[in-house]
């Protein structure tokens, strides 16, 4: 399929966040990396003026239980979470890995941690605007 | 999830018509069976104005649109003595047409080995259904499971998972 959009943008809607070395994983910890320069450097992340779609996902260094959110609020909705595992603990809910959001920043935040290590420089956010 | 280079010009890219996640119903009770549609409740409009009738646990996709169609659930070991390598598959299910769609999707619990890598398995289920000239009812089925026997659990550990999603991209036709 194709399409014609109807809001005409002169850069491509699809950011990527990530750091160049281990996550530091805080609610002030800021990615070094990101693709776009539509999104700008706020304390904890990245944000834009205007609505975008957010997924992505965290990979811990270490032992790690948790699940994770991004957005504003420092409690994302429970069914917006990934899941933040490693290794496996028997007895524990498992669910998907990837986190998904809708919002105009970008940050990521912890959702009670049971083991909170650093996560890997493979992580990442991904952002598509959807408003021009 | 494809992807465009900087450098391209995205002007012929198109905005979706809406987004769409539907959180499923959380709870204690919900257990496991292949075959059994997964509970599906509150609607979250997050762009556009698209809010799907829901049935039964079915979503009525109206015609006229193409759809892109992501389900995940979460699991939880109950009453199986808490075993190791636990999982369950689903996948989506045109209840209209009687017939599997899209690929299928496995959340797993992989013990006590390693699991940062992220490797050889998808725990998203996804569809593109093409409703142009009409529309269809679908579910998120389960296909398959072991070693757990709660779905989408929310007393203890539910914290520490996500829980179960449906997202919904409505796309011009």
């Amino acid at each position: 399929m194709s399409y014609n959009q109807r809001t005409t943008t002169t850069v491509t809607p699809f950011a990527q966040v990530t750091n160049s070395s281990n996550w530091g994983i805080g609610n002030t910890f800021q990615p070094d990396t990101v693709s776009e320069t539509w999104l700008t450097s706020v304390t904890g992340g990245y944000e834009f003026i205007g609505k975008g779609y957010m997924f992505g996902f965290l990979i811990p260094t270490g032992i790690a239980i948790s699940a994770v959110g991004v957005g504003d609020d420092t409690t994302p909705d429970r069914y917006t979470c990934g899941y933040y595992f490693y290794p496996g603990n028997a007895g524990r809910a498992f669910s998907d890995d990837e986190f998904v959001n809708y919002g105009t920043t970008v940050r990521h935040r912890k959702v009670d941690p049971y083991y909170w290590p650093q996560a890997s420089d493979q992580s990442r956010i991904n952002v598509m605007r959807v408003e021009g | 999830m494809s992807y465009v280079p900087s450098h391209v010009n995205p002007s012929l890219l198109a905005q979706p018509q809406a987004i769409t996640v539907i959180e499923h119903t959380a709870g204690t009770s919900q257990t496991i069976a292949n075959g059994n549609r997964i509970q599906i409740g509150t609607v979250h409009n997050w762009y556009g104005s698209f809010s799907p009738t829901i049935a039964t646990n079915q979503v009525t996709l109206p015609s006229g649109y193409y759809y892109y169609v992501e389900s995940t659930v979460q699991a939880y070991q109950l009453n199986v003595g808490f075993n190791l390598n636990g999982y369950i598959t689903y996948k989506h299910y045109d209840e209209t047409n009687t017939a599997d769609i899209g690929v299928t999707a496995t959340t797993w619990q992989a013990g006590s080995g390693p699991d940062y890598q992220l490797f050889a398995r998808d725990s998203v289920a996804r569809a593109l259904i093409d409703c142009t000239t009409s529309g269809i009812d679908f579910s998120v089925k389960v296909s398959a499971f072991l070693n757990c026997d709660r779905i989408n659990y929310n007393a203890a550990q539910y914290i520490y998972a996500g829980l179960g999603r449906t997202v919904i991209w409505q796309l011009e036709s």
